[in-house]
């Protein structure tokens, strides 16, 4: 089975976030075993974001890492494992609120699609980027 | 986005500030949409930016460079090569241009670092004359994001001042300043805490510069764009603040500290510090609402709960500020109007002439411009916060408009206590 990394590789409407990993080099660490759980925002969901955030971001790796690790939970939650929580603490350090009131809701992201398996966890994605606090 | 964006979808609000909480769900902002208002706020913030082009480099001057110095008599003569370091967000080596100026000092402020209000004459004779730019307001935000930072636990970055890690680096930067100074060395030995207690305020100082590193150009560029009539209200205003935050957000937040030729690291940028989390934030927490209350302008009666007994319900910064008692010689906001005095656009000049005293009470006038202007940075805040971790204004979801305004509902209650000044901005003839 593909790994996250292939996964978002192989998959249309990604670049954003592919070419984030990359720069943040955490390819190796979302290749490795894991397992995780990525919330995969589209480029879409990137796209939304006032100009200029991506660049700052993309300037100081130690800071897109951050946010980016705020995408991530240790272990592999699937979206019937997430129904019974109403938070997840990210690798990032800060709590990921979840809300199943009407759809999958990630904060104020929406899960477009949900339980895609990867060999080292499992991916949902969502259309906007996820922001602590 | 304009005032006529979105058909209500929810029922209206019952809240006290309700009118309010209506017009920042329709995009607006907490000061009324009026021209006036607009070349108000416009005139204040360039007069800001001129001072805030002196305190961000002399804050990290004094982070960077003055650090542990026991008799710092000098830390407010910036040396040349502060004033020639280059704005991260102005100039043409910009790491992201927010202004189109220079990135070294601005003009006007050379100009009055060089003649003051009096004459051209030695540095010494302007500082001791008080003929300067009056660092004490910088560092009063300093102290009050020092001494709120405890309680706030907002961000990562006071967390990590009583880190081992951040001791550790702090402890290789001491013993490398003071290395020709065993008399310090030695109180560094008896006393470390103490010592410690000074790096973490000169952390501060490196927080609040590369904070304001960012604001200068901003508002340098919104002074502009207004002057070339770009700007059409209050809300385009607020929206250029809100698309900054974002484009900024990400700016790392460090200290470090210069000894000789050597940087010691002490809060290192790879620790992910972000500017928006770690100073933004706080800042306005600490500075716009919170701060304390200024010694000398007002008897306060603890017994009789005048003071609050939480950090958190304290309500001395300009929000709340009645600005004419805080109008007295020494008091920090006082200095800074003072600091804005020097470099009103002529237009705001005039504008002053042509309302109450005139003259005579500028600085209470343009006291009040700037509380104008400052609600209209806080509600570029709370609408930057709304959109990085709510709904859109115009989302369809009747669900998340609730959230959307159960969000403002929260942030306009601080606003219910006497002291808060939104009902006044309201009105032109608050002055």
């Amino acid at each position: 089975m593909p790994d996250i990394v292939d996964i978002a590789v192989s998959n249309e409407g990604f670049s954003t976030l592919v070419t984030a990993v990359k720069a943040a080099n955490l390819v190796e660490t979302l290749k490795s075993p894991g397992p995780f759980t990525v919330f995969a925002p589209t480029d879409d969901a990137f796209a939304k974001l006032p100009p200029g955030t991506i660049t700052t971001l993309v300037q100081n790796i130690p800071q897109l890492t951050r946010i980016l690790c705020y995408h991530v939970v240790p272990g592999k939650l699937m979206k019937a494992d997430l129904e019974k929580l109403s938070s997840v603490n990210s690798v990032e350090g800060s709590p990921i609120s979840l809300d199943f009131t009407e759809t999958f809701e990630v904060k104020n992201a929406t899960v477009v699609a949900a339980d895609i398996q990867a060999d080292n966890g499992v991916i949902h994605v969502i259309d906007n980027v996820i922001l602590m606090g | 986005m304009t005032a006529t964006l979105i058909t209500p979808k929810i029922s209206p609000s019952k809240h006290p500030h309700a009118d309010i909480i209506h017009r920042l769900e329709a995009g607006g902002s907490m000061l009324p949409d009026t021209p006036e208002n607009l070349m108000q706020i416009i005139g204040i913030y360039k007069a800001y930016a001129v001072p805030m082009d002196f305190y961000w480099r002399d804050l990290l001057y004094i982070a960077e460079r003055v650090f542990l110095e026991p008799l710092p008599f000098f830390k407010y003569f910036l040396p040349q090569e502060y004033l020639d370091l280059e704005n991260h967000y102005a100039g043409d080596n910009a790491d992201l241009r927010i202004w189109r100026g220079q990135g070294t000092a601005h003009p006007e402020l050379l100009e009055f670092m060089e003649k003051g209000k009096t004459r051209k004459m030695p540095k010494l004779f302007h500082h001791l004359w008080h003929d300067r730019i009056n660092m004490e307001f910088a560092e009063a935000c300093m102290q009050a994001m020092l001494w709120h930072g405890r309680d706030m636990g907002m961000g990562k970055f006071d967390a990590y001042l009583d880190s081992e890690e951040y001791k550790a680096n702090a402890d290789k930067a001491i013993k490398a300043y003071f290395k020709k100074n065993p008399l310090m060395l030695a109180l560094y030995k008896l006393f470390p805490e103490m010592f410690l207690e000074q790096l973490r305020m000169m952390s501060y100082y490196s927080n609040l510069g590369l904070f304001w590193e960012v604001m200068a150009p901003v508002f340098f560029e919104m002074s502009d764009i207004y002057d070339e009539g770009g700007f059409k209200g209050v809300p385009d205003a607020m929206n250029f603040l809100v698309n900054g935050i974002f484009a900024i957000a990400g700016r790392p937040i460090y200290h470090h500290v210069y000894v000789g030729d050597e940087c010691f690291e002490i809060i290192p940028k790879s620790k992910g510090f972000t500017w928006l989390y770690e100073a933004a934030l706080p800042y306005v927490e600490a500075v716009f609402y919170r701060t304390s209350p200024f010694r000398g302008t007002k008897s306060y009666n603890a017994q009789a709960k005048q003071v609050p007994e939480d950090q958190k319900d304290f309500h001395y910064g300009i929000l709340y500020a009645d600005v004419f008692p805080v109008g007295t010689a020494g008091i920090p906001p006082t200095l800074l109007m003072d600091d804005m005095y020097h470099f009103l656009p002529d237009y705001l000049v005039k504008y002053y002439q042509e309302h109450c005293r005139g003259e005579d009470d500028v600085l209470i006038q343009l006291g009040i411009t700037f509380q104008r202007s400052m609600y209209n940075v806080t509600s570029a805040v709370i609408q930057a916060l709304r959109t990085a971790l709510l709904y859109p204004l115009d989302d369809t979801n009747p669900r998340h408009l609730e959230k959307n305004r159960q969000f403002f509902e929260a942030q306009m209650d601080r606003f219910l206590r006497s002291e808060a000044r939104l009902r006044d901005v309201q009105t032109s003839d608050y002055r």
